[in-house]
């Protein structure tokens, strides 16, 4: 009794929950016309909501656009029903279906945009549409619009007034349920980091610009069905439907009920039809206490109504508890038969940045089972090589070559599949999700499984339990299993470093790049981590280490090298290297080997 | 050649006005490096403000002009301290949309208390035009182009040639290390605002006598000066300016050779194009990253 | 200030219209109180509190204001809301047109004569037989503008200016039909969004294309900018603008001295009229909102006083109302009106014109029956 009572609760409740208020209130006698027009209305605006909840509360990006596919949508379904007499079954799939291509030929060269300039460039193309709305007469009716779009009919059957109205709560449960899936699955916690931080996605391997794709086309093919639902439920289609207006409709109720949920966008959607008309008796004072109230929402709720709720539902009540670890991972080091070709080659690597020189001629090898240090004083192009080795940057010359592969320039998403993950000199964890979910993100790329998996799953992925399961097993390795339910950022610096040591491992690689590991941590500290990567090396992982604190570093390289204003001055062992003279000359008047030999 | 010469001197005076809310725009994106939605309604309040005011002091609009901006500069330190500064730790999507609350807000309080009636500004100095050769140039065209410059002249001052400046230039560049140089990052912040805001003020003040001004003008405002920005380059000062006379020459000459339509579909086509081919990706940060 | 005067008025409006009375009629207001059409929508809420006021005493009026905003949908919510007690007798129906072609099918499913000003061709030609429009459509005031610019300036050759709006457009199509039919070339056209500042690039474009008159199509804010900018550069063409021209906030933008030699359609002028009747309406309208009347109030009052005396005559329900309205002849403030069978209700428009000396309009003609509709 008690299991599939949890499976519910864990699983599938809310979406379910508003399916059948949905039903509940198609059981009630609801015959007036107010009411379920303006239920209706909230159907559709969740709908809207739902949808940009994928772009803006899953993908973090601030689209402006979703006004203007709620608009295509209406467009394409007056159109076809006008012209051609579709009706529901053919009208609907045809406005998702063109909602979604006209994404898709906008993402080209929108999605690669920054916040700014994406919010922008989506606002460009809403304007576009919007002229195009009201200038082609011949096409849309000019600013007159389209009259006379029947009611919503699917194979002959008439779904009107009350019908129609289940028939678009029934759409946002199965929407709804979608998102719902998305955001508790592995790829929701990939999302929370491509939203958060673009650097822990990098470091975890989330292929950040698929996602945002994916999560762009979903927002306009569910704003293309939304906007269908609306002109079927009014009868016209005017270039209203794509003013800045139903945009800003759109953002509030995302962000009043809450971002990136289903639960949001239904709340929010209430909101939104509702709060107006109980405030009908303020007259010409309605929009003024509407901008107070999503402004005091923004400032006292900033995750909005759901997101409060669960915050204050986190406090009260107890976490979940750590999942039991699976100790599934592969050892480090795909090719288990030892071969003598480098886990990574750099081949005379150059990169300025204006004129400054960052690389220059760069050429070294590193082996399996090879620790690699890297000194240089500061500023002397250590964090841009592990930026070119990890795809961050493209080199402007040479080549970089991972197990015999050439992957000069390509995305640090396809270097990393190649096995090579990294840390960052200043920590980049996802502050507010769980240490085990930090690293649990990371195993996104190597477990099978695809979104139509993660999509069909019923309650929590099978594929986030088995991450989360690894995860465990790799925080409990690197002794943090004490901490693996608190979120990132409440941890001390030096276990947040060692977390992105976790979270590195995560992605079964077999070079891993360490940009000053050492650093803030404690002489027994130090030496507790120099045993743990001992111990990695033994199992095959190659290492290229960057620190300052030559101490530690000179203790654990198998070889080190230096540079000096972009070139390697010297290469050698530990012992070469801390006697050249170019590099106590480089490190100015010695202080390099006063310090190593300290 | 007559025509010509009003198109452009006509085109300016509304360019100017673009420039001044396009500058203000780019002052609180360099302190703060956030999007301010609710510059285009602070226009509004600016005209709305000198309409309301020019009963009450029957004097020329060069003489309102200082009012209306400490007035709005009034409204931006307000909007700094609601709709930013509580919300400054926070993703700038949330800044985004405080500012468009706040927008909300003021656009609607204008059109309580000022009616739907659209209003016109008492000119600078005087109505009536000179004869500049063949072509009649209307004076207040004029009047708009010099204050705009000065308005303009002053905020490079500010910036180039005082101790302020020099601190909201370095805010501007890093505010982490700012502050670590001591700067007092937070008063700034809100000067920023109340600069922004007082230029938009004043922007409305002066399009509000040719070009009159209607409580719902404030999204248009808001489009241009954030196109200005982006043609002039993303955070720069000159840039902005330029890129709101730009804007309007380029929306005049289109306009006049072939049609309103065109000048409008061009421009955002134009302005997709600046963005495809001068993109600043997700990364484009690590550019500045180096050991 | 205004507003609250104007909520004052209401309240005094409200209570006014609740003594004895034998008969009961439920008027709802929908009308767009915000956004671009605020100041119009105003206008008819104006007119038609001023009809429930003026009220015969058998009468009583039940009604509430609901804003409709700009959109189809708000226009639908209202119209629910504004049926969720009990059925209404007649509806103030807004006059954007989009709203007033989402409203149609409801108001057939619902059998309620909706009452507007909408001058949107369409709405009268969808065949639906509960639609009444008190202002003359733009088939009307349309043919009597380019009349007017044909047969008394004797102009041929027209430069048309028109507002990238259902208000614009609609009026674009008829005037370019009508041009044609009276043998005038429309020499050079340009559509304005309603954001458009600058007039200086469409003057030049008028000018380059050498018309001998500027007819405009725009909104209030737009055709004063127009007539302002035209005035500034010398541009010396007769204006014969549309009928936004004629409203008191659009002429209280500029000089008087700038509106010498401008014209526009309107279906009435009430502050020009030197009738007794219309002048105390104007007065009363005075005092009770602090604004000047438009045509547009004076038009909502006459379609409300319509449907009050055909109520105080023993209509009782909406069909009864609709019965009366579509069969009935009324002597309005501004005209006489009745149904050509489609629901277009005004059939006469004056063209005014303004001498430079003031912001009053003089009535320059009288079109009855412009267009041969009634």
């Amino acid at each position: 009794m008690t299991r599939p009572l949890l499976w519910f609760a864990e699983g599938i409740r809310l979406p379910l929950l508003f399916a059948a208020g949905a039903l509940a209130a198609f059981m009630l006698p609801l015959e007036a016309s107010y009411p379920v027009r303006l239920l209706t209305q909230v159907g559709v605006y969740a709908l809207l909501g739902i949808g940009y909840q994928f772009v803006f509360g899953l993908a973090g990006a601030f689209s402006l656009a979703q006004g203007a596919f709620f608009g295509v949508g209406a467009y394409v379904a007056a159109l076809a029903a006008l012209q051609w007499d579709w009706t529901g079954e053919l009208t609907l799939p045809a406005a998702v279906l063109v909602a979604t291509a006209m994404a898709a030929l906008a993402a080209a060269p929108v999605l690669r945009l920054r916040t700014h300039y994406f919010a922008l460039a989506t606002l460009g193309i809403a304007q576009v549409l919007f002229v195009l709305a009201v200038g082609w007469i011949d096409l849309t009716g000019g600013a007159n619009g389209l009259a006379g779009i029947g009611e919503l009919m699917l194979w002959d059957q008439r779904l009107d007034g009350r019908d129609g109205m289940v028939f678009v709560w029934i759409l946002v449960a199965v929407v709804g349920l979608l998102l719902y899936q998305v955001r508790r699955s592995l790829v929701g916690l990939a999302f929370d980091l491509v939203r958060t931080d673009p650097f822990a996605a990098i470091a975890a391997g989330a292929p950040a610009a698929r996602l945002r794709f994916a999560a762009f086309l979903a927002s306009a093919g569910i704003a293309g069905l939304a906007g269908a639902l609306q002109v079927h439920s009014i009868g016209v289609v005017s270039p209203e439907v794509l003013d800045f207006d139903i945009m800003i409709r759109c953002l509030v109720v995302v962000v009043v009920g809450g971002v990136a949920r289903t639960s949001g966008a239904i709340l929010g959607a209430f909101v939104v039809v509702l709060v107006p008309e109980w405030l009908h008796a303020l007259e010409g004072y309605r929009l003024l206490v509407f901008g107070a109230v999503l402004l005091a929402t923004i400032l006292f709720a900033p995750e909005g109504i759901i997101g409060t709720a669960e915050r204050l539902r986190r406090r009260w009540l107890p976490g979940p508890a750590l999942p039991r670890p699976l100790a599934t991972l592969r050892a480090p080091g795909r090719s288990l038969l030892a071969t003598t070709r480098p886990v990574l080659s750099l081949e005379r690597v150059a990169k300025g940045f204006g004129g400054v020189v960052a690389l220059e001629g760069v050429t070294l090898k590193v082996a399996r089972g090879e620790i690699f240090g890297l000194i240089g004083p500061n500023g002397s192009g250590k964090t841009t090589l592990v930026d070119v080795v990890t795809g961050m940057t493209a080199p402007d010359e040479g080549r970089v070559v991972v197990s015999g592969e050439d992957l000069t320039g390509r995305p640090p998403s396809v270097i990393s599949r190649h096995g090579v993950a990294r840390t960052f000199q200043t920590v980049h964890l996802h502050p507010d999700m769980t240490v085990l979910d930090n690293v649990a993100a990371a195993r996104l790329g190597d477990l099978p499984g695809g979104p139509l998996g993660t999509l069909l799953a019923i309650g929590t992925e099978r594929r986030l339990r088995r991450a989360r399961g690894e995860a465990a097993a790799i925080l409990e390795a690197l002794d943090l299993a004490a901490v693996a339910m608190r979120p990132g950022g409440t941890l001390a610096p030096a276990l947040q470093r060692r977390v992105e040591l976790a979270r590195a491992l995560a992605r079964n690689p077999e070079l891993v790049l360490l940009d000053e590991p050492a650093a803030g941590l404690s002489e027994p500290e130090q030496a507790h981590l120099a045993e743990r990567l001992r111990a990695l090396k033994t199992r095959g992982l190659a290492m290229i280490i960057v620190d300052h604190n030559l101490g530690f570093l000179l203790g654990l390289a198998d070889r080190v090298a230096c540079l000096d204003q972009g070139r390697l001055i010297a290469i050698g062992t530990p012992e070469q290297v801390r006697n050249d003279p170019d590099v106590v000359s480089a490190y100015i008047g010695g202080g390099i080997a006063a310090r190593a030999a300290s | 050649m007559s025509d010509l010469l009003q198109l452009i001197v006509s085109a300016l005076s509304l360019g100017a006005t673009y420039a001044l809310v396009a500058l203000g725009f780019v002052l609180v994106l360099n302190a703060t490096n956030a999007v301010n939605f609710a510059q285009g309604e602070l226009v509004v309040a600016g005209g709305f403000l000198a309409i309301a005011l020019a009963p009450l002091l029957p004097v020329p609009g060069i003489v309102l002009l200082p009012l209306v901006a400490v007035a709005t500069g009034a409204i931006g330190l307000l909007l700094s301290a609601v709709a930013y500064f509580p919300l400054r730790r926070r993703p700038p999507t949330a800044v985004f949309v405080s500012t468009i609350a706040f927008g909300i807000i003021l656009q609607n309080s204008v059109l309580r208390l000022a009616g739907p009636e659209p209003g016109g500004a008492p000119p600078l100095l005087a109505d009536g035009a000179v004869e500049v050769g063949e072509a009649v140039v209307g004076r207040q065209s004029l009047a708009v182009v010099a204050a705009a410059a000065i308005l303009v002249l002053l905020v490079h001052i500010l910036i180039e040639r005082t101790q302020l400046g020099r601190r909201l230039r370095a805010t501007a560049q890093d505010p982490e290390i700012a502050r670590a140089l001591g700067v007092p990052v937070v008063p700034l912040i809100a000067v920023s605002f109340a600069l922004g805001a007082a230029l938009a003020g004043a922007a409305g003040l002066l399009v509000a006598n040719q070009f009159f001004i209607s409580p719902g003008d404030g999204a248009n405002f808001m489009l241009k000066a954030y196109i200005a920005v982006v043609v002039g380059g993303w955070g720069r000062i000159g840039g902005a300016v330029l890129g709101g006379l730009l804007i309007a020459l380029f929306e005049s000459f289109v306009a006049a050779a072939v049609s309103q339509l065109a000048a409008e579909v061009l421009l955002y086509v134009a302005l997709l194009a600046i963005l495809a081919f001068r993109p600043t990706g997700l990364l484009g940060e690590t550019a500045g990253r180096r050991a | 200030m205004p507003s609250s005067r104007i909520l004052a008025t209401i309240a005094a409006l409200l209570v006014a219209g609740s003594a004895h009375a034998d008969t009961t009629a439920t008027i709802p207001v929908l009308v767009p109180l915000t956004g671009f059409l605020a100041l119009e929508g105003a206008s008819q809420r104006n007119g038609a509190l001023l009809a429930f006021r003026a009220a015969a005493a058998s009468v009583t009026v039940r009604h509430e204001v609901i804003d409709t905003a700009t959109s189809p949908e708000a226009a639908l919510n209202a119209f629910a809301r504004a049926r969720r007690q009990e059925a209404p007798t007649a509806v103030v129906a807004p006059m954007l047109g989009t709203q007033m072609l989402a409203l149609l099918p409801a108001a057939l499913e619902a059998r309620v004569p909706l009452i507007t000003v909408s001058g949107t061709a369409e709405i009268t030609e969808r065949g639906n037989p509960w639609v009444f429009r008190f202002f003359p459509g733009d088939a009307v005031v349309k043919t009597a503008q380019a009349r007017y610019v044909v047969e008394d300036l004797g102009r041929r050759r027209v430069a048309l200016v028109y507002q990238t709006t259902a208000y614009g457009q609609s009026g674009h199509r008829h005037l370019v039909d009508v041009f044609a039919r009276l043998g005038a070339a429309v020499v050079v056209e340009e559509g304005l969004a309603p954001a458009v500042k600058d007039m200086a690039p469409v003057l030049t474009k008028v000018r380059a294309a050498r018309p001998d008159v500027l007819v405009l199509q725009l909104h209030a804010e737009a055709s004063a900018r127009l007539v302002r900018q035209a005035a500034a550069l010398g541009l010396g063409l007769p204006i014969v603008a549309g009928s936004a021209m004629h409203q008191p906030a659009t002429v209280a933008l500029l000089e008087p001295a700038e509106l010498a030699g401008v014209c526009a359609e309107s279906g009435a002028s009430p502050i020009s009229e030197d009738a007794p009747a219309v002048r105390r309406w104007v007065a009363d309208y005075r005092a009770a909102f602090q604004v000047e009347p438009d045509a547009f109030a004076l038009a909502q009052y006459d379609g409300v006083a319509m449907v009050l005396a055909a109520v105080a005559a023993g209509a009782r329900d909406g069909e009864a109302v609709r019965r009366a309205l579509a069969a009935g002849r009324y002597e309005g403030l501004a005209m006489t009106y009745r149904s050509d069978g489609a629901g277009n209700m005004a059939h006469d428009a004056v063209i005014v014109c303004y001498d430079g000396r003031d912001r009053t309009p003089r009535v320059a003609r009288r079109y009855v029956n412009a267009a041969g509709t009634g």
